[in-house]
């Protein structure tokens, strides 16, 4: 016997929780219920809930002042509740549950779960903010050799802060409705890693257009990196806004990422035979030292160039 | 002026009913698509005009066909029976013989003499334009004369005459402000040589494969001369590189001197001014190759190499060519040693082939030397019309001739 009244908001926050022991709860304004409600629009005595044998039933103490039951609405014949039904009474929301209700499995508070929550502290925040703005205008000063303008780093870090802002605000949204809890802090610090992460894999993929000449190559891995990025975000993501089984959560993650990164590499294959007025290939140029690639001779490259004279059937029509 | 006035008209009298309008009639309008000049020759059914502006009737026969019209109105239809793309002349034979015609001047002309270009500018009707010979045009591989008079469109094609109405040459080209270009008219007479000579008349079939043949055999012969001649070199910042390689090539040069820059750059840019029309899309033949040299102390060195991959990616060929004349280009980079101490060039090179004259080739070259510091040179050069050879020797020969002078 018992059940549980929860007084809840009406977006179903939780207020107060009334466990009743015996099989009756009287409820109202007047202080000889047993859940008292401060809601001018509650008749002093106005519901009794009861378990019996058929389950958990409600009925109004009197007709003229209805309760609801999701849109209906019933007076004194006792109406049947299921365990975790919401009740309406004048403007207060209630929750009824039976005391076997069932509730969801614990979350692990793993490492991953420890590591962000000691890196989420107001200090650390503020560590990890200076760090990102320093390492977008480190960025933004070696892309540039005119005199540095104030106005395009103050540009530049805008949209980067907006861009992790946004991202972090929608996880947050989706967190609080599926969790109850936003952790926007966490979700940003999430954006921030991917994006300082895809900021080192540029640096990278300068060095290896630098040694190939080649765009396409270049351009795939680019593919890459940009993929394994979003995965990384967004398996942390869901891993602090939904509950999921952890293979779940890796399918949609790596399922997304890769998707749209499939659609790009398929769009850029797609283009591939289109007429170009201009050559295809990467500038790039960096200090030698970053020279991997090996030193030929005058004469090997002209041995290696004879190649580029050799053109397809295909490519002739 | 008096005597001029009376010389033009005389010459105008004679010349007049040898020159035709020459009209390029789109098959399903049947309006005309473009208008030019051309003229009789004597003693032949043959007329002169430029290949420019018969080359829409050359390429799609089937689209457009060629019709003269002349001083008394009478119009009909012309066949191409020869050309010489590389000098721009075309010869048609007009469907009924002709009685008159303009005959070749035999004796040279001077610089100063009167010449009289006669033509249909703007489809207004039949012109004349008085002006004065100036000279043969030297800076180029193809011989031109400069006619200092108004050619405007319309009149390509017409005949340029002596006193006597003598053909010295063709209208072709103008830069406007009276300056005049035409084609010498001892081409003209080679080309009445090779359409005679040519024992099967030339078909539309064959087209495409003699004007692979022509440019094939010009760059042949320009390639030669530029790969055998022995290349100026100038000082750039502290590298040797190629001057102006003949009188064919015009060079120019700048440096920014914006004290605002943490950068100087010194830029050396060679064009040869030889184009090759072959069609409205297409021209071929050009030349040109660039210098440029870099030096920095403001800049730390990975903003000083951004300013390279700027300044040098940019750089690509001048002529125009459509899907339907060219392939997508073939590039490759490599690191090449450079005559340099610890230097290296970063070399990238890309081709693209003709797809109706797939002897020939587009050729493009760009080399940054890396090694020096911030200190560094790049350098270009885009060649176009040019078979596999060739452009391999000239590509071995450029890169020859960038050394470090200190």
């Amino acid at each position: 016997m018992g059940f549980i009244v929860e007084v809840t908001s009406r977006s179903g926050r939780v207020i107060e929780r009334h466990r009743i022991n015996g099989s009756v709860a009287t409820l109202g304004r007047a202080f000889d219920n047993d859940v008292i409600l401060s809601d001018p629009y509650v008749d002093a005595n106005h519901a009794v809930i009861e378990a019996t044998e058929q389950g958990l039933q409600i009925r109004a103490t009197r007709t003229g002042i209805p309760v609801w039951i999701g849109r209906k609405t019933i007076d004194e014949t006792p109406a049947l509740l299921a365990s975790g039904d919401s009740v309406s009474l004048g403007r207060t929301h209630l929750r009824i549950y039976a005391l076997d209700h069932p509730v969801a499995s614990v979350l692990s508070f793993d490492r991953i779960e420890q590591l962000f929550s000691s890196l989420t502290t107001p200090s650390r925040l503020v560590m990890a903010l200076t760090g990102f703005v320093a390492l977008i205008a480190l960025d933004t000063w070696l892309r540039s050799y005119q005199t540095m303008e104030f106005s395009r780093l103050v540009q530049e870090l805008i949209s980067y802060l907006t861009m992790t802002l946004a991202w972090a605000t929608c996880w947050a949204v989706v967190a609080r409705i599926s969790r109850g809890e936003p952790r926007f802090f966490h979700h940003w610090l999430v954006a921030v890693i991917a994006v300082a992460l895809n900021q080192v894999g540029e640096f990278l993929l300068e060095v290896i257009a630098f040694n190939t000449g080649s765009l396409t190559t270049v351009q795939m891995i680019r593919y890459l990196i940009e993929g394994a990025c979003l995965a990384f975000a967004l398996t942390l993501n869901l891993r602090f806004a939904l509950r999921q089984s952890p293979v779940a959560r890796h399918a949609y993650a790596q399922g997304f990422a890769w998707l749209i990164v499939g659609y790009a590499v398929l769009t850029a294959w797609s283009l591939d035979d289109l007429f170009l007025l201009y050559p295809e290939f990467d500038a790039t140029v960096l200090p030698e030292t970053f020279r991997v690639a090996p030193t030929i001779t005058a004469d090997d490259f002209t041995a290696r160039t004879e190649s580029l004279y050799s053109f397809t059937a295909a490519e002739l029509k | 002026m008096a005597r001029a006035d009376s010389e033009a008209r005389s010459v105008f009298d004679q010349a007049a009913a040898s020159v035709y309008q020459i009209l390029i009639i789109e098959a399903e309008s049947g309006n005309k698509s473009a208008i030019g000049s051309g003229f009789q020759l004597a003693d032949t059914d043959l007329v002169a005009t430029n290949f420019h502006v018969v080359s829409d009737a050359l390429h799609k026969p089937e689209k457009y066909r060629i019709e003269y019209l002349d001083t008394t109105g009478r119009r009909g239809e012309a066949k191409l029976v020869d050309f010489d793309v590389v000098h721009d002349l075309a010869l048609l034979r007009r469907d009924t013989a002709a009685t008159q015609g303009l005959t070749f001047a035999l004796a040279a002309i001077n610089k100063g003499d009167s010449v009289y270009s006669l033509g249909n500018p703007y489809d207004l009707g039949q012109t004349i334009i008085p002006g004065t010979y100036n000279g043969l045009l030297e800076r180029s591989f193809y011989q031109k004369l400069l006619f200092s008079g108004s050619l405007n469109p319309g009149m390509s094609g017409g005949p340029a005459l002596n006193e006597a109405g003598e053909i010295i040459g063709v209208n072709v080209a103008t830069s406007g402000n009276q300056i005049s270009f035409l084609v010498p008219a001892k081409y003209l007479v080679a080309l009445k040589q090779q359409a005679m000579a040519r024992s099967i008349p030339l078909t539309a079939e064959a087209y495409q494969t003699e004007i692979e043949a022509q440019l094939y055999a010009d760059q042949e012969y320009k390639y030669a001369l530029l790969v055998n001649l022995d290349w100026p070199t100038q000082k750039l910042g502290e590298m040797n590189v190629a001057g102006e390689v003949s009188a064919y090539f015009k060079c120019w040069g700048d440096t920014n001197d914006d004290k605002e820059l943490p950068y100087r750059m010194t830029e050396s840019s060679c064009t040869s001014e030889d184009t090759i029309y072959l069609s409205g899309s297409l021209q071929t033949g050009a030349i040109d190759y660039q210098y440029g040299w870099v030096t920095s102390e403001a800049l730390q060195s990975l903003r000083f190499h951004r300013l390279l991959t700027d300044s040098y990616g940019r750089m690509f060929t001048r002529n125009p060519a459509g899907e339907e004349d060219v392939t997508n280009y073939h590039c490759s980079t490599e690191f090449v040693g450079a005559d340099a101490p610890q230097a290296v060039w970063r070399v990238v090179q890309c081709v693209r082939q003709y797809k109706k004259y797939p002897k020939l080739f587009d050729v493009l070259f760009l080399g940054v030397l890396l090694g020096k510091d911030r200190r560094s040179l790049s350098s270009h050069f885009a060649i176009s019309g040019v078979s596999r050879e060739n452009a391999q020797l000239f590509t071995r020969k450029f890169m020859g001739m960038t050394k470090w002078a200190s």
